[in-house]
């Protein structure tokens, strides 16, 4: 009889699971302190299958994606630039009122000059807003 | 508006067009477009900056990305020298700085030692030189385009096109000389701000970001690039880099971001690193791989959450099929050549002359000996040098001569021919003008046509003439014709013409033609050459000539030597 826990512990491992599905690492801690049974081990793995196929396809080592408080601890951001792909899928703002440097990477094609477009317009219409708040006159 | 309320000034340097559109979709009027190959750029100090501290940057940008090693400190020597001469009476105007072409000029309007230690130096130094001043003219201003005068200190943004812009290293002149007017204007007048007052992006920017233009170029290992980078965030500049890989970055850099974008990676060490640089774990690279077109890993740090997160860029349609473009224009000031600045000619001679004067007066051998045989030249100028040195007195070595003869020409003060007379070498100086006003003399004012040699040969017809007691005339118009003769002697009521060949005897004919047919003023053509060989090769070409025969027994054919030595025999 095959040991499912072995193979789940190895499956979660090689995915790198456990930090973008938070739920799975329980599992891991119970096979840890020699709790989990084979037939959950089991039933989790053929659970977590279509997962398994899908990052096999398109492999993903990245930490879970963040919650909106943990994203802006500071508050958010002045522009957006884009958007997260994963989780919540949550608008991505960049913090330009501090000088923050920025380096956009890859091979030609990839986004690069679309997210420098991207961030002169916002901060244009950001300067715009500016303007116009300095501009208005005193309510009191 | 308040300092905290001011827009944001964003500055893109566009090499590959991808931005013109953008000032179109700004605000009315906040936007400059200019094109580096339509607006003029100067090396004149962005404001705050103090100019000798300026022109010991501007003139290592050049030397670092003009690859001159040696040739840094001549041009720094130079340029203070035409920066001081450019803003002598300009006291309340904004400084001005020489172009490249002046620079060029000014290179070659002098002797080497004026400025460099080493010929090879300046040499150098004019073809980085040449490369700018005879193919871009958008460099020709005194003063030109100041990205932090024209642009942000007026709260406008603008986009500034550098596409097609060679030889390469030029291009990285220009994005250092953009950079350095933005950062140090800042840095010199301390202005330090807690928010953003200038964005700084950079498309395209492998090569200003690479290892060797940044750290190997510069002796510190800090580019402009990189100090704009540790530098700007305390002044207020935000900077945006784009870059095609990531593998040969200067560290300096690399290290300097907060956010990070990667795109898609398909190179194999490109994903290696960007995975150390992300610290994804093991196979986290093939992610990179898979990203599609507008997907990217982000990852941003001393903002809170500092995981690498998969993001999506917000899409904006590209710059497409655009018409004509009407650039924006700037103050300058257009930069003049040195024929047009005859003021600055008189000052860089008396430059040379005064530093002369001053290599003179050491006491090396060869300094005491040249000051002594120079002066004994410019009393008389057309002695044989073997003479001066025989005035000159003592027995002085050959080798001496030599190096006195090699400092004398490199100095720029004379110059040397070594013509054969007979069948000996003669060794003749010609002093130039800074010579004699180095000894408070005037130049002569007639010195005689054609080479050194001719002059010299010219020269002594006319003190034999004077010495038996004729008058005498040199380049004398024969009556009748437009023919100049070289010299002529009037003894007793005739006169006697003389032609005197140091190289070309071609036009001999014309001369007797014009002497014997066209007039009937002259008695005798003495023909002087310095070589039997080539009186033999003129009779034979008078005597072709027909129309001549009549006059053959007033032709004489005599040697230079006979002058020379009837002069100091």
């Amino acid at each position: 009889m095959p040991n499912y826990v072995s193979m789940l512990l190895h499956e979660l491992a090689e995915y790198g699971l456990c930090d973008r599905h938070p739920e799975l690492a329980t599992y891991v801690m119970l096979a840890q302190l020699g709790q989990l049974s084979q037939s959950t081990a089991k039933a989790v793995l053929i659970h977590i299958q279509e997962l398994i196929e899908h990052y096999k396809d398109f492999p993903c080592r990245l930490h879970r994606p963040p919650t909106e408080e943990q994203l802006y601890v500071h508050g958010k951001p002045d522009i957006r630039v884009a958007k997260l792909v994963e989780g919540e899928q949550l608008p991505y703002y960049l913090k330009v009122k501090k000088p923050l440097h920025l380096l956009a990477t890859g091979a030609t094609g990839g986004g690069k000059t679309t997210l420098f477009r991207g961030m002169m317009l916002a901060v244009e219409d950001l300067n715009n807003e500016r303007e116009q708040q300095t501009n208005q006159p005193d309510r009191d | 508006m308040n300092e905290n309320n001011r827009p944001i000034s964003q500055i893109v340097i566009d090499k590959k067009l991808d931005y013109g559109d953008i000032p179109g979709r700004g605000k009315e009027g906040r936007w400059l477009h200019f094109n580096i190959f339509k607006v003029l750029l100067g090396l004149q100090p962005p404001r705050g900056v103090i100019v000798y501290v300026w022109i010991h940057i501007i003139c290592t940008l050049i030397a670092v990305r003009g690859n001159l090693i040696a040739s840094a400190s001549t041009l720094t020597s130079m340029m203070r020298t035409v920066v001081g001469f450019l803003n002598r009476n300009r006291s309340d105007e904004p400084i001005i700085f020489p172009d490249f072409r002046l620079l060029k000029e000014v290179a070659e309007f002098v002797p080497h030692n004026l400025w460099a230690g080493k010929l090879e130096y300046l040499k150098s130094l004019i073809q980085v030189l040449a490369a700018i001043a005879d193919n871009c003219p958008y460099f020709r201003a005194f003063s030109g385009l100041d990205v932090d005068r024209d642009v942000i200190s007026q709260g406008k943004s603008c986009v500034i096109e550098i596409p097609t812009l060679y030889p390469a290293w030029l291009r990285l002149f220009v994005i250092d000389l953009l950079i350095a007017q933005i950062l140090y204007s800042r840095v010199h007048r301390r202005h330090k701000v807690d928010t953003t007052e200038v964005i700084v992006y950079l498309d395209e920017a492998d090569a200003d970001v690479s290892f060797i233009s940044s750290d190997a170029a510069y002796a510190d290992a800090y580019s402009v690039l990189a100090q704009l980078l540790r530098m700007g965030r305390e002044y207020g500049i935000m900077v945006v880099i784009g870059t095609g890989t990531l593998g040969g970055m200067s560290k300096f850099i690399s290290s300097s971001f907060q956010y990070k974008f990667f795109f898609n990676i398909s190179e194999g060490d490109q994903m290696l690193q960007a995975k150390r640089n992300l610290l994804l774990p093991y196979g986290g690279e093939a992610m990179l791989r898979d990203l599609e077109p507008g997907k990217c890993i982000v990852q941003q740090t001393q903002l809170g959450w500092s995981h690498p997160m998969w993001c999506e860029v917000d899409y904006v349609a590209p710059d497409r099929n655009r018409g004509p473009i009407e650039y924006d224009s700037h103050p300058f000031m257009a930069s003049k050549c040195l024929d047009e600045l005859p003021e600055l000619q008189s000052f860089l001679k008396g430059l040379l002359a005064e530093r002369v004067r001053g290599n003179l007066r050491r006491d090396s051998a060869a300094s005491k000996y040249a000051r002594k045989f120079l002066n004994a030249a410019v009393l008389h100028p057309f002695k044989p040098v073997a003479k001066l040195w025989a005035d000159v007195g003592a027995n002085i070595r050959a080798a001496t001569q030599a190096k006195v003869r090699n400092e004398l020409e490199t100095a720029g003060l004379a110059s040397f021919v070594s013509p054969r007379l007979s069948r000996r070498k003669v060794l003749l100086i010609h002093p130039k003008d800074a010579a004699y006003e180095l000894f408070g003399h005037s130049p002569p004012t007639r010195k005689g046509h054609g080479d050194i040699e001719h002059t010299h040969y010219c020269n002594w017809i006319n003190m034999v003439g004077q010495a038996e007691g004729y008058r005498t005339k040199m380049e004398a118009l024969i009556q009748g014709t437009k023919h100049l003769s070289d010299v002529v002697w009037w003894v007793g009521e005739e006169l006697w013409a003389f032609e005197v060949i140091s190289k070309c005897h071609q036009n001999i004919v014309s001369h007797l033609t014009a002497s014997f047919i066209q007039s009937d003023a002259v008695a005798f053509v003495n023909i002087v050459a310095p070589q039997k060989r080539v009186l033999d090769q003129v009779k034979k070409l008078v005597h072709e000539e027909m129309s001549l025969a009549p006059y053959e027994h007033r032709i004489r054919y005599e040697l230079v030597e006979v002058y020379m030595e009837r002069l100091w025999s």
